[in-house]
């Protein structure tokens, strides 16, 4: 099925994944998966760490149209790890013909990547593991109601953060940190701009051993917008350079998109509940400016 | 629109307009309220109920479960696809309808950015929006280019199309 | 016959061997690290086909010996104490996946404070999990309880994780002569691994270990891998008797040392009763009618058979090697549930003893056995007995003397 993603018209037509799964009506991580399972194909088998998307799978209902298996919140790249070396020791001994071969994929949030998990997760690439490893990331931990986790970015309101200043930490640098194992492919995709995660998704699918796709899910429910904003929000993350669409590979960072000009990231804070308290009752400049300050940094260091 | 704390929603805060202003956040809360007093004609109508009784009551019909092999014990699902049989088209308060007639058939767009899948392409290269499982999100009419998909109460068009989601 | 001498570890990588493994996820920890040490030399040598993977932890690697099993191979892996307990969500998440595999314990006391040999407080701990259990004694035992679990686990009247225990220290590193089957007898015993449908491939997908909410469907998962944990009795019975067809040797839930007409019964599990039936002996010497029951399978339970072999005993001394904190012996409670409104119940006594590898003499047990049947001729029963002696007692205030160096002198009389 893999004539080259060039335009828009080639993205596909035919969608894989079920309907009818639990996900927030708006989910961005949602939107990411259904264009990723669409590339990817049936011959997956998903291992699923706790978050969001364990629901997708309740008994007796489950939108693949491939495998699934969930692992804890913990260890679903232990569980890859399981997979992978069974599937190639079945087809080492002949017991399995090579048409049943699957490619073996994690799927998880935010809150096992950037936190529980990085233990599994560093160590599967360091055993060079043959798998893809997805993140939908909304910046908290979602499932239990969006508390602050790992990948919440500066300032942000949670449910574990409620007060003015909201989050005080900044979002840990997961790209970064897969890097430095020096893995075979690492990339950023978001759902609002899905030719450019079709090529990547393209492109991880060619390759072999451990790749990351991260993939920033706009959360309705935990960021506080109207769903219909969703795919409007995910663009206003490129545009203000708050999400960096970019790749890692060969041992080089390639950014697939410099924002020129850069809108200011307030275009993009105004649109979600989680960061009204930066303007309302007045506008707190202190951190809006910490916050832009950080942005034009990245990309300051970017364009040397 | 009035923003409600829904599950997993950021604690505490009703009622922010996102920039849409104390006129809208007013004429909401008024809906609301009136929504909330019309309630009042059934004041009364729940109750609490009886205790069952323990002298004479429906003996529960206990069953000795049987043992069944892991073949049929385990928590597996054998077919694809099963979720397409939850309606998560009841979920809908706003139908998406697309005008066929301005509609430019850039199903790349609508068809993609569905994040549900809900919007499948016909063979005539169409899109058609899965109103058993459209949750009413309404990405696709904001996304749209030639602004062709309209957002309508969905009780209004259920009365139209005498179905609604089902 | 190939007769070797081996220790309890050697014949528990010799039963993974014969088992013919295709794959084991490994962690290393004292006291079983000898067991993937073997195997992985054999793996690289090409004595063994298939893989060792090292994994980073016990949790992923008890993740990694299930997911692989889910697949479809034949999984082995070994922990003990804090690896076990660090790997504890997914033992008791796994057996609900209904994948079978042999996880050996080779048990070892638990923090804190942290030791190194043996009791079974941590293999213990896994017992309300859905993994099966059985207690090795020798290291015979050991190597034929591997091949034994496989057959078992595997049945599909069952499809259940089995953990193999030994003692560390006391059977993990002693040598005892153990009689190495011949491979094709053990192929035929143990056929390839069938993994039914629980499996994947492309070209039959299947979402496995999905979430069931609801009290109701949830129950009946729950309640389903309870009773396939059941059906392991008839399924060993069936099983143990193959296994004497085949080898010549016998086997079953419980071992019994001249225990049919005896008044006074010791119920210990793993190596450490063998120093109960030694005492059994002299005190049969001494007149008294000493006899052992040695649980091996701890889950299922065999609570028919031990009901069986202790009615009408005047006197049964549980010594249990573990203690569950606030309670009591974990192997006590449950006899004692077992026992519960028997008619020719024996008096039920509880000793606490070989914590962290204390070793137990003989002169505890003979005095053990003058006290119980004591107590039995009374009508009475003792109240649970932590074994410590004054001797030891004297010992702990030297080692507190030292670690209080500044207000004593060394060799100051406590």
């Amino acid at each position: 099925m893999s004539d080259a993603i060039r335009r828009m018209k080639d993205l596909p037509s035919t969608h894989l994944l079920g309907t009818g799964t639990p996900m927030c009506a708006g989910c961005g991580g949602l939107e990411a998966l259904h264009q990723i399972y669409d590339v990817l194909g049936t011959n997956t088998v998903f291992v699923n760490a706790a978050g969001c998307m364990t629901l997708l799978s309740v008994y007796p209902f489950t939108p693949f149209r491939g495998s699934w298996l969930y692992t804890a919140m913990a260890c679903a790249p232990a569980g890859a790890q399981g997979v992978r070396d069974a599937l190639d020791i079945l087809l080492a001994s002949k017991r399995l013909p090579p048409e049943d071969n699957l490619q073996t994929i994690v799927l998880t949030g935010d809150g096992a990547a950037y936190g529980m998990g990085l233990s599994s997760t560093s160590a599967a690439i360091d055993r060079n593991l043959d798998f893809l490893y997805i993140c939908y990331d909304n910046e908290g931990y979602g499932n239990t109601g969006q508390q602050s986790s790992p990948a919440t970015p500066h300032a942000a309101q949670t449910a574990t953060n409620t007060g003015s200043r909201g989050f005080p930490g900044y979002k840990k640098d997961l790209f970064g940190i897969w890097a430095a194992h020096r893995p075979a492919y690492v990339a950023t995709v978001i759902g609002a701009e899905p030719l450019d995660l079709a090529k990547k998704i393209e492109k991880a699918k060619s390759l072999r051993g451990p790749r990351l796709i991260l993939a920033l899910a706009p959360c309705p429910t935990g960021w506080d917008f109207d769903p219909a904003e969703s795919v409007e929000i995910g663009r206003l993350a490129v545009r203000s350079g708050v999400w960096p669409l970019k790749e890692y590979i060969d041992g080089k960072v390639i950014h697939n998109h410099v924002p020129h000009p850069r809108a200011p990231v307030e275009e993009y804070l105004k649109t979600q509940g989680r960061f009204a308290h930066l303007f309302s009752p007045e506008r707190n400049d202190a951190l809006l400016g910490e916050i832009q300050a950080h942005i034009d940094a990245y990309w300051a260091a970017v364009n040397k | 629109m009035v923003v409600l704390d829904g599950v997993g929603g950021v604690a505490g805060r009703v009622g922010i307009g996102v920039g849409l202003g104390e006129a809208a956040l007013a004429a909401n809360l008024d809906e609301a309220f009136s929504a909330f007093d019309a309630m009042a004609a059934h004041e009364g109508v729940v109750h609490e109920g009886a205790a069952i009784s323990a002298r004479a009551y429906e003996a529960p019909d206990w069953t000795d479960l049987p043992f069944e092999p892991a073949r049929v014990a385990a928590p597996d699902i054998f077919a694809p696809a099963t979720s397409v049989q939850v309606r998560t088209g009841l979920w809908r308060t706003m139908r998406p309808v697309i005008d066929y007639a301005h509609c430019h058939r850039c199903v790349w767009v609508c068809s993609t950015l569905c994040p549900d899948s809900a919007i499948h392409v016909r063979a005539d290269g169409a899109p058609e929006i899965d109103y058993e499982h459209c949750k009413g999100c309404l990405v696709c009419a904001a996304v749209c280019p030639p602004h062709a998909i309209q957002a309508v109460p969905e009780h209004e068009a259920a009365k139209i199309e005498g179905g609604g989601a089902g | 016959m190939n007769r070797q001498l081996l220790t309890g570890n050697a014949a528990a990588a010799w039963g993974a061997r014969l088992a013919q493994v295709d794959y084991v996820p490994a962690f290393p920890i004292t006291p079983q690290t000898e067991i993937i040490e073997t195997l992985a030399r054999w793996f690289e040598r090409g004595e063994m086909t298939g893989r060792l993977t090292m994994l980073e932890s016990e949790h992923s690697m008890v993740t990694a010996a299930a997911a692989a099993a889910a697949t479809g191979v034949r999984v082995f892996t070994a922990t003990s104490s804090q690896g076990l307990l660090y790997a504890m969500e997914m033992v008791f998440t796994v057996p609900g996946w209904r994948a079978p595999f042999v996880l050996v314990n080779v048990s070892r006391g638990l923090a804190s404070p942290i030791t190194l040999e043996s009791d079974h407080n941590d293999v213990l701990a896994t017992r309300d999990s859905g993994f099966l259990q059985v207690h090795c004694a020798t290291c015979q035992e050991v190597l034929d309880h591997v091949l034994l679990a496989y057959r078992i686990a595997e049945d599909s009247r069952v499809r259940l994780p089995v953990i193999v225990n030994l003692d560390g220290f006391t059977l993990s590193f002693t040598r005892e002569p153990v009689d190495l089957p011949a491979t094709e007898a053990v192929q035929q015993f143990l056929p390839p691994f069938d993994p039914q449908n629980v499996r994947f491939r492309a070209s039959k997908p299947v979402s496995q270990a999905v979430a069931v909410l609801a009290g109701s469907p949830y129950s009946y998962f729950r309640y389903e891998t309870h009773l396939a944990a059941q059906q392991a009795l008839s399924v060993l019975d069936e099983i143990a008797e193959q296994f004497f067809q085949a080898f010549g040797r016998r086997t079953g839930p419980l071992a019994t040392y001249r225990s049919e007409d005896a008044d006074m019964v010791f119920v210990m599990i793993g190596a450490g009763a063998t120093k109960a039936c030694e005492a059994a002996d002299r005190l049969r010497e001494a007149g008294v009618a000493a006899g052992v029951v040695r649980p091996r399978w701890l889950r299922p339970y065999p609570a028919a058979a031990l009901r069986a072999a202790l009615a009408g005993k005047k006197a049964v001394a549980v010594i249990d090697q573990d203690l569950s904190m606030g309670q009591g012996g974990v192997l006590h409670a449950e006899l004692a549930a077992a026992l519960y409104g028997m008619p020719n119940a024996p008096m039920l006594a509880s000793i606490i003893g070989g914590l962290g590898g204390r070793n137990i003499p003989p002169e505890e047990f003979y005095e053990i056995a003058k006290r119980m049947l004591g107590f039995a001729a009374r009508g009475e029963t003792p109240p649970p007995q932590l074994l410590f002696t004054e001797r030891e007692l004297r010992q702990v205030r030297k080692l507190q003397a030292i670690a209080v160096v500044e207000r004593k002198e060394l060799g100051e009389k406590p």
